[in-house]
């Protein structure tokens, strides 16, 4: 493990690649923690675009695995308006996943609320199941945000008709007990 | 027609994340990690063709 993680810092890419792969692997097994969080920002601040796409990937997937840190936030943040669709995809992603680690602010709220006007459906169907996870986990939400969903729900595709259904409803609920 | 999606497991799993997450919370499906391809490939909005290794 510390020799991945010592490989994500370097600069060789070559070599910054070939431990991210591992630590995909890793992540995928729940077989690491927040002592990734660290070498992964600083991979987002020096690595190539590729590496920098499947590091927020990581980021989201610690997430899933309940392993949230503030840190984390504002290295997605940055992808939130990022030129590939699959990028902002992403960011809404781990934005979603790491607030089921408890972790999320007004500034992602806010970047979240902004995806929903995306050019792109996967990237507005996505910022809507994490807007409906903020509501849930973290009790946060925004009155900018049910106007939009609800002109959303009236979408002919089914895919966000659905998607912003799943967020109004965790929205009208508020915070789950016990989260 | 789609045939073969990149994210489906040989076990008949999906891995991709974000298509579960969707396929469960949105989609509520009841079986959300497993892919049948003649029920699933041509509504899933995460179907990607599996590209054919070059010989």
């Amino acid at each position: 493990m510390k020799d991945v993680l010592e490989g994500l810092r370097s600069k060789d890419m070559e070599e910054a690649s070939a431990s991210l792969y591992e630590l995909e692997g890793l992540l995928r097994r729940s077989r690491v923690g927040a002592e990734a969080i660290g070498p992964l920002c600083e991979l987002l601040s020096h690595g190539r675009d590729e590496e920098r796409a499947r590091a927020i990937w990581c980021l989201g997937k610690l997430g899933q695995n309940k392993i949230g840190d503030p840190r984390a936030i504002p290295a997605v943040l940055d992808f939130a308006d990022d030129p590939s669709a699959e990028n902002r995809e992403n960011s809404a992603w781990a934005m979603g996943e790491l607030a089921g680690a408890g972790v999320g602010d007004d500034a992602s709220l806010s970047a979240l609320i902004d995806m929903l006007d995306d050019l792109d459906d996967h990237v507005k169907a996505m910022a809507s199941w994490s807007l409906g996870r903020y509501a849930q986990k973290l009790g946060k939400s925004d009155a900018r945000c049910i106007e939009r969903l609800e002109i959303m729900k009236g979408s002919s595709s089914s895919y966000l008709r659905k998607s912003a259904e799943f967020a109004l409803e965790l929205i009208e609920q508020g915070p789950s007990e016990g989260i | 027609m789609r045939t073969r999606c990149l994210w489906r497991a040989a076990d008949g799993r999906c891995s991709n994340c974000k298509a579960k997450r969707i396929r469960l919370d949105v989609l509520k499906l009841p079986d959300y990690e497993r892919c049948e391809p003649e029920r699933d490939y041509e509504e899933c909005e995460f179907f990607i063709e599996k590209p054919v290794p070059r010989s």
